[in-house]
């Protein structure tokens, strides 16, 4: 505590920011990937969490952290017979992991707005078992991307902003499930048996991407209330579009509603 | 009147919230004649050996088609695709529906043909007490009664197979091995080709295999060569591997592997036949079906997809035998250890 306050003071004596927000809410899923299935797969799931630390300086810092989770299926889950024993058709599974890394600079400051711009690193892992009743592919879909950010801060009232953000990728290292699957490249990269070396090898077996092959961005429009001079609390609406071509077209859409806390120091 | 920023912003809103479907490749309609249609072409697209099962795919679409209309009730067309699915005989293809028993193409899986002339109950019999054993019999392994001699079982192909390293380790002096992949249900090849390693004193060529990449009939990636390694001490001793109809996929693969040692004896019964790696559809009501997006051809350049690979040694228990806790197989290859 006495660690956290000679921070805080500190950094309000040098005019700088810090912020830690932790946030949750609900969101949408629709998505279609042609590798794995014709069907548009939708779920709405409160399983969306973010962490993230802000610092305002002369130069602006966010760290952004964010998994969801999704649990589609094209019809209810249901029951069938193996040899006359009952098993469930269960939903797939979706985990979703973002982490993003942004450094800018205000470049036009005004009474009622704050206009940021600079250059973002994006993360963006996606983990998939596509469960076929009685048994499951395991797909996956990974970028890392460097681009750019716009972020302009609204002053409503002395207590109320309104931030908008939209982060664009320009140049991803792409990688993607092969064309149907699984393939002997898919095979040979399991075959350390090692969790860590196969995701390393999947990641490996990527290529560089632009925006002719991946088009990819984040919106995200939050409006924010000062409750003290600690903490803020906020409602954001985040939109996160993906779409691929290669191998097969991937289209994504992901609607979120984050509540948010966030504690400055 | 100039559109307000509140008004941009609820336009770009709508769009994101409502427009997004529309934005989606039309997924095939739900409609049994879709239904029908999707499945057919997707085997059309996706699926590798029609030519090592000798299926005229055309000729199954002008045979079946005409059975679905507008009107085919869930019944009639489950009933449909399963017996356009029966042609291929395939080990790997399925189809899955709502409160349906599985289908499976293949005729010794679906009707569960000699399935009984496998016991495991009777196998243990065999061994010596105190044999391991892993959860729901993913792997048992000990030493014969009354022989020196160390057995092995694996019910599919995955991490059980660490335990061979553990089977070698305990059982350094007997004459020789029975690795029983009888009733493999397949599984993940990677795991036998990485703990073989200790059998073999040189890299050998096991199989290749090529996977589909476009919707064309010629559309594959090169092939892929796989091959076995020496990894740890080597250990050479007489080796026989027990095949019956129920060993299949990386079972089989996991066969190919043993087979190219030359300590190996093969014995039993012909495998299943069904080589190639295997995915998973979903159709537009929700039913599910498997197809096989490989070929894959041995070491000698010969397919067996289909085919199976036939023991050196042929062996097939009976019920007779099993009723009276015999496993005549099991019997010949200790037999031949002797």
């Amino acid at each position: 505590m006495t660690w956290f306050l000679a921070i805080h003071s500190q950094a309000q004596d040098l005019g700088i920011e810090n912020k830690l927000t932790l946030s949750f809410g609900p969101s949408i899923l629709a998505r279609q990937d042609l590798i794995f299935s014709p069907n548009i797969h939708n779920d709405f799931s409160f399983l969306n969490f973010g962490l993230g630390y802000t610092r305002e300086a002369k130069l602006y810092q966010t760290v952004r952290l964010n998994y969801a989770g999704f649990n589609p299926m094209v019809i209810d889950p249901y029951e069938f017979t193996e040899y006359g024993e009952f098993e469930t058709a269960y939903p797939h599974s979706f985990n979703l992991v973002d982490l993003d890394y942004s450094l800018g600079k205000k470049v036009l400051v005004t009474e009622k707005s704050a206009l940021t711009i600079g250059g973002m690193f994006s993360t963006n892992i996606q983990a998939m078992n596509y469960v076929y009743g009685r048994f499951s592919n395991f797909g996956y879909f990974a970028t890392l991307g460097l681009g750019a950010f716009v972020q302009d801060k609204f002053t409503i009232n002395e207590k109320s902003h309104l931030t908008a953000t939209l982060q664009l990728p320009f140049v991803s290292w792409l990688s993607r499930s092969p064309y149907l699957v699984n393939d002997d490249e898919f095979i040979e990269n399991i075959f350390s048996h090692s969790g860590f070396k196969t995701f390393m090898a999947y990641l490996g077996d990527g290529q560089l991407a632009t925006w002719n092959k991946l088009q990819t961005f984040d919106l995200e429009a939050k409006y924010s209330y000062t409750l003290s001079e600690r903490w803020d609390l906020s409602a954001a609406y985040a939109f996160e579009f993906i779409h691929a071509s290669q191998p097969r077209n991937l289209l994504s859409f992901r609607n979120a509603l984050n509540l948010s806390a966030t504690l400055k120091f | 009147m100039r559109p307000t920023g509140k008004t941009i912003a609820l336009a770009v809103l709508s769009v994101f919230l409502f427009g997004c479907e529309k934005a989606f490749i039309e997924p095939p309609a739900t409609n049994p004649e879709a239904i029908f249609e999707n499945l057919w072409t997707t085997y059309n697209e996706e699926y590798a050996p029609f030519e090592e099962r000798q299926i005229d795919w055309q000729a199954v679409y002008t045979t079946y088609r005409p059975m679905v209309n507008s009107s085919t009730t869930d019944a009639e067309l489950f009933d449909v695709l399963s017996e356009m699915l029966g042609t291929f005989d395939d080990g790997h293809v399925s189809l899955t529906a709502p409160g349906r028993e599985i289908y499976y193409s293949n005729k010794i899986r679906r009707e569960l043909i000699d399935d009984e002339l496998f016991s495991i109950p009777v196998i243990k019999t065999y061994l010596e007490s105190g044999y391991k054993v892993g959860d729901e019999d993913s792997y048992i392994y000990g030493k014969i009664k009354n022989d020196n001699l160390a057995y092995i079982y694996f019910d599919y192909v995955g991490d059980n197979f660490f335990k061979l390293n553990d089977f070698l380790n305990e059982f350094p002096d007997v004459y020789g091995y029975i690795i029983d992949l009888r009733h493999n249900q397949g599984g993940d090849f990677t795991y036998c080709f990485s703990e073989i390693g200790r059998l073999t004193d040189q890299t050998r060529f096991v199989f290749k295999s090529k996977t589909k990449n476009g919707k064309g009939p010629d559309d594959f990636d090169d092939w892929y060569d796989w091959s076995i390694h020496p990894k740890g001490s080597y250990v050479n001793k007489p080796i026989i591997v027990l095949t019956d109809r129920y060993t299949i996929s990386a079972g089989e693969r996991s066969v190919m592997a043993f087979a190219t040692l030359p300590n190996v004896t093969t014995t039993g019964d012909t495998t299943n036949g069904a080589h190639g790696t295997m995915i998973g559809r979903e159709l537009a009501n929700g039913w599910f079906y498997s197809l096989v997006p490989q070929k894959v051809l041995l070491s000698d350049g010969k397919s067996y997809e289909g085919i199976g690979l036939a023991p050196e040694i042929y062996s097939k228990n009976t019920m007779t035998g099993i009723d009276a806790g015999i496993d005549q197989t099991l019997e010949k290859a200790i037999e031949a250890l002797k």
